[in-house]
């Protein structure tokens, strides 16, 4: 593996911070940190030699000159007056500044701790469920990341918690490392909202790294929004652990920056856990979305469920992987996975990896993957009932790509979901 | 019933190879090794034209630069490439009849239940029976000679139709295409060669016995067939191997070629020696098996049986390169004990209209590991290209894994592909409904998994399907719970 100059960089900036930092609870001589950038620097950054980068190249995210180190206090106060405007999203409640948390307003059920905000503790279970030296991007987040959100959901919260987590590259290139820790209390109910944005027009990379602990009987839906048309870069990796009937539903809606990848790493630790994750993917131009799924199922009786749904056009590509793996001891495991694309360019392109380990007898795990155009005899049937045939295929594609965002609990979410996926399928241009 | 469900588990684990046994025939051994000594030693013994030398030659050298595959779901230790024998051929080889072939030879088809003669007897089935890496004897042959098919041995093919052999040989399967095909290429000892002339339907089944019988000899077979426009031809290959405690190498090629409006139909039962319960021994089997519909409307099937062998690592493939060409593969995997499977198919689509058919059951059972693979790759140019894949793994009790790690590309908007799969045990509601109307558990089982095989058994050529059917009983013995 070839090192890269961005590698270069950032372990001789890490080293420079070594010297130049006292030892704070977060400081780069952080015991975690140190192990971080042991393996960063094992494992470099990944080619598509790469079983798991097979299809997505990083070469164009890796070439900008990016600024590695996070906004001092006096830039970020600077930023949060530039921050953009979210109307159609409820708050933000909590905004991550290249990597910096701040608090705009806290609902009273959710606890936040981090280092700069209240001088809180680093969580003692930070990279357990996502440990740094199993993937290079969160090796970098855990050695690179400026602060921990740790964040506690007790009771039963009616409202969306919204986290915005900005990126801002007004002056030069930015790499931004945001971090967040996020546990469920027992009996807990809550929604999340992961909202992603990029200020100013040099390219950015953001790496967000999000760990997630769901106690006994919890119950936690988490949006991911990425919506925004930018030319920016965007890896996320969310790892999440269920304890006993615990649940979790992620949505991830998919539809803006030049590069995406999305990695869910879902461990179901304890009887009765159960997940469902949703996405719904349209990509034109030269956009690029890779989707990774990763579902373990460690204890009997755990349900699973992934619905994700693509379009690209264009010269765009999407790619899918999704595993399900069963341990020995995972007996009457029900797991499901279904990836569904459809192909509008002769020049786009998608790619699927549905994948099955499974090492349990009484279950009952499938997978489906299907490729192609749109249903030549819908269209047909829409026609022939005096529906043009633009608005047509608008209509099918609209239906298509809604189906996995359609159980959104929060309805005011699920009709701007609705809105951009109307707007993104041209549904509205080309009504009669 | 969980109990009895373990004596019968018990059962299916417990039972040994019934193909087992080591034939005593005199032979002539290469040293053991591998350099370009050897394969000037294998050239020479063959009688190969010079060009075949340098073939041999030049895969041996890109062989030497590359590294052995590592990204298959199995485990194994590290193979010695210089401690095994790369030439075993019998002695007498000259037969003019069959009656002239080496009784010992003939006892062990005997042994196998498919003697010579009643092959020939038999609805039509021209062997060309391979035993270790020379062709001992060939039947038929005057007979397919008279519609223009060539059916014979490589080296006879090397000698006698160079021009056919030249043109296509590697053509499929280049020499650096992998590991394993380039190890192949530099060393291969014989195979089958077939050759059917334009507009000629093949009247019979042709058909192949491999077997490994000298101790520490890789056996590296090289087949292909090539199927002139037009033409249809079918061909079967079975394998036993006898009970042997070191691991044997195996590492064949299968080189298929159809013209326009082609079709090659080619049936697989495999069953060497899979290793002991405790996973001792066994056959490691890598090979490379692909074929090209060159031509258009032309179609390549395959269709294999795979209860045998320590390690599997098998992707038979087809290449659609004409317009409207179609491609299949209908496999059974079965392991057990320690048994490892890594297998599967590739479609590449490159031409329109082009149409591809996957069926793929695995049943895994004792500690082993049955893991299908495969890619579905729809090229920019292939408008309306179709494909249905199905793969369905069955485990039989709590020790074994099944996997399912299948590769879908898609570059064109026209084209429509499916892939499902499923993960499950024989359902106790399956085995309640037999029970009742008396049926007993073991026949049940039985019954059970002939059924969910049924839809690969029924592609294959009656000659095998009876085998078959045979071998999944026995790899399964006593079976399932």
């Amino acid at each position: 593996m070839a090192t890269t100059e961005l590698q270069t960089r950032l372990v001789e900036t890490f080293h420079r911070w070594l010297q130049e930092s006292n030892h704070h609870r977060w400081s780069p001589h952080h015991p975690l940190r140190r192990i971080a950038l042991e393996a960063f620097q094992k494992m470099g950054f990944p080619t598509s030699r790469h079983e798991d980068w097979k299809y997505t190249s990083l070469a164009p995210v890796l070439r900008p000159a990016y600024r590695i180190e996070p906004p001092s206090p006096a830039e970020t106060s600077s930023l949060l007056s530039q921050l953009p405007a979210l109307e159609s999203l409820p708050g933000p409640h909590i905004w991550m500044l290249t990597g910096i948390p701040v608090v705009a307003s806290l609902p009273p059920y959710v606890r936040l701790d981090s280092l700069l905000y209240s001088d809180g503790e680093v969580p003692p279970w930070l990279g357990e469920i996502l440990r740094p030296d199993a993937e290079t991007f969160i090796a970098l987040n855990t050695a690179f990341a400026p602060d921990v959100a740790t964040l506690s959901l007790a009771g039963q919260a009616k409202e969306i918690l919204h986290i915005a987590v900005v990126t801002s590259a007004v002056e030069e290139p930015q790499l931004s490392q945001p971090r967040l820790c996020l546990t469920l209390e027992p009996e807990a109910r809550g929604r999340v909202l992961l909202s992603f944005h990029t200020l100013g027009s040099y390219p950015s990379l953001t790496n967000f790294v999000a760990e997630v602990r769901l106690a006994p009987n919890s119950d936690l839906e988490l949006i991911l929004w990425q919506t925004e048309p930018s030319e920016s870069f965007l890896i996320t990796t969310v790892g999440a652990e269920l304890d006993r009937s615990a649940r979790l539903t992620v949505w991830t809606l998919a539809l803006g920056g030049a590069l995406i990848r999305n990695n869910l790493y879902i461990r179901l630790a304890a009887p009765g856990a159960e997940t469902q994750l949703f996405g719904a993917t349209m990509v034109s131009g030269q956009q690029i979305v890779d989707h990774r799924t990763q579902v373990e199922h460690q204890a009997e009786q755990c349900l699973s469920n992934q619905l994700y749904k693509s379009i690209a056009d264009a010269q765009a590509t999407v790619t899918f992987t999704g595993r399900i793996y069963v341990h020995p001891r995972a007996q009457k495991t029900n797991a499901y996975q279904s990836h569904r694309a459809v192909l509008l360019s002769e020049k786009a392109t998608v790619n699927a990896r549905p994948q099955l380990e499974i090492y349990a007898d009484d279950v009952r795990c499938t997978h489906g993957a299907t490729v192609g155009s749109l249903d030549e005899d819908a269209l047909f049937y829409m026609r022939s009932r005096g529906i043009p045939l633009d608005y047509a295929r608008a209509l099918l594609l609209h239906a298509f790509l809604s189906e996995p965002l359609k159980s959104l609990s929060d309805a005011a979410l699920w009709e701007y979901a609705d809105i951009l996926i109307a707007e993104r399928t041209h549904l509205q241009a080309v009504k009669p | 019933m969980a109990t009895q469900q373990d004596e019968l588990l018990q059962q299916v684990t417990a039972s040994e190879y019934k193909y087992g046994f080591v034939a005593d025939i005199e032979e002539e051994l290469a040293p053991v090794g591998l350099n370009e000594e050897i394969i000037h030693y294998i050239w020479e013994r063959k009688g190969e034209p010079e060009w075949m030398l340098e073939w041999r030659l030049r895969a041996f050298r890109h062989w030497k630069t590359m590294q052995e595959p590592r990204w298959a779901k199995v485990t194994y230790p590290p193979i010695d490439y210089q401690a095994i024998r790369y030439y075993a051929a019998p002695k007498k080889r000259q037969v003019q009849s069959l009656d002239e072939v080496d009784p010992e030879i003939r006892r062990i088809f005997e042994k196998l239940g498919i003697p010579l003669e009643e092959q020939k007897l038999l609805a039509g089935v021209a062997v060309d029976a391979v035993l270790d890496s020379a062709s001992v004897a060939t039947t038929f042959k005057e007979k397919l000679a008279e519609l223009g098919i060539i059916f014979c041995s490589m080296s006879e093919a090397i000698q006698q139709h160079p021009d056919l052999v030249q043109r296509y040989l590697g053509s499929v399967v280049p020499y650096t295409d992998n590991f394993f095909a380039a190890l192949n290429s530099a060393v291969f000892s014989d195979g089958s060669f077939v050759y059917v002339p334009p507009g000629v339907r093949c009247p019979m089944e042709l058909s192949t016995y491999f077997r490994i019988n000298a101790a520490r000899t890789g056996q590296f077979e090289r087949t292909l067939i090539i199927a002139d426009e037009g033409s249809y031809v079918s061909y079967l290959e079975g394998c036993t191997a006898p009970i042997r405690d070191e691991n044997q190498l195996h590492a064949a090629v299968v080189e298929l070629i159809a013209l326009d409006g082609a079709e090659i139909k080619y049936s697989t039962v495999q069953n060497w020696y899979p290793g002991d319960r405790e996973g001792r021994g066994g056959i490691y089997n890598f090979v490379t098996k692909r074929g090209i519909c060159l031509g258009k409307e032309s179609k390549i099937s395959w269709t294999q049986v795979e209860t045998g062998s320590a390690i599997t690592w098998k992707y038979p493939s087809v290449i659609l390169k004409g317009d409207g060409s179609v491609g299949e593969f209908y496999s059974v995997a079965v392991t057990n004990n320690y048994q490892q499977a890594d297998t599967g198919t590739k479609m590449i689509h490159i031409g329109r209209h082009t149409r591809s058919r996957i069926v793929s059951k695995g049943i895994a059972a004792g500690r082993s590991n049955n893991t299908y693979r495969g890619l579905v790759r729809v090229l920019r140019g292939a408008d309306y290209a179709r494909n249905y894949t199905q793969c369905d793994s069955l485990l039989i009790g709590h020790t074994c894994g099944a996997h399912t790690f299948p590769y879908i590309e898609v570059l064109n908007p026209t084209a429509i592909t499916e892939h499902e799969a499923t993960t499950s045990k024989i359902g106790d509601d399956m085995l309640f409904y037999c029970r009742q109307r008396g049926i007993s558990e073991e026949d049940a089982v039985a019954l059970i998994v002939n059924g969910y095989c049924r839809e690969v058994l029924l592609h294959l050529p009656m000659e095998f399907a009876v085998e078959a059917q045979k071998l999944l009983a026995i790899s399964l013995e006593g079976s399932v719970g």
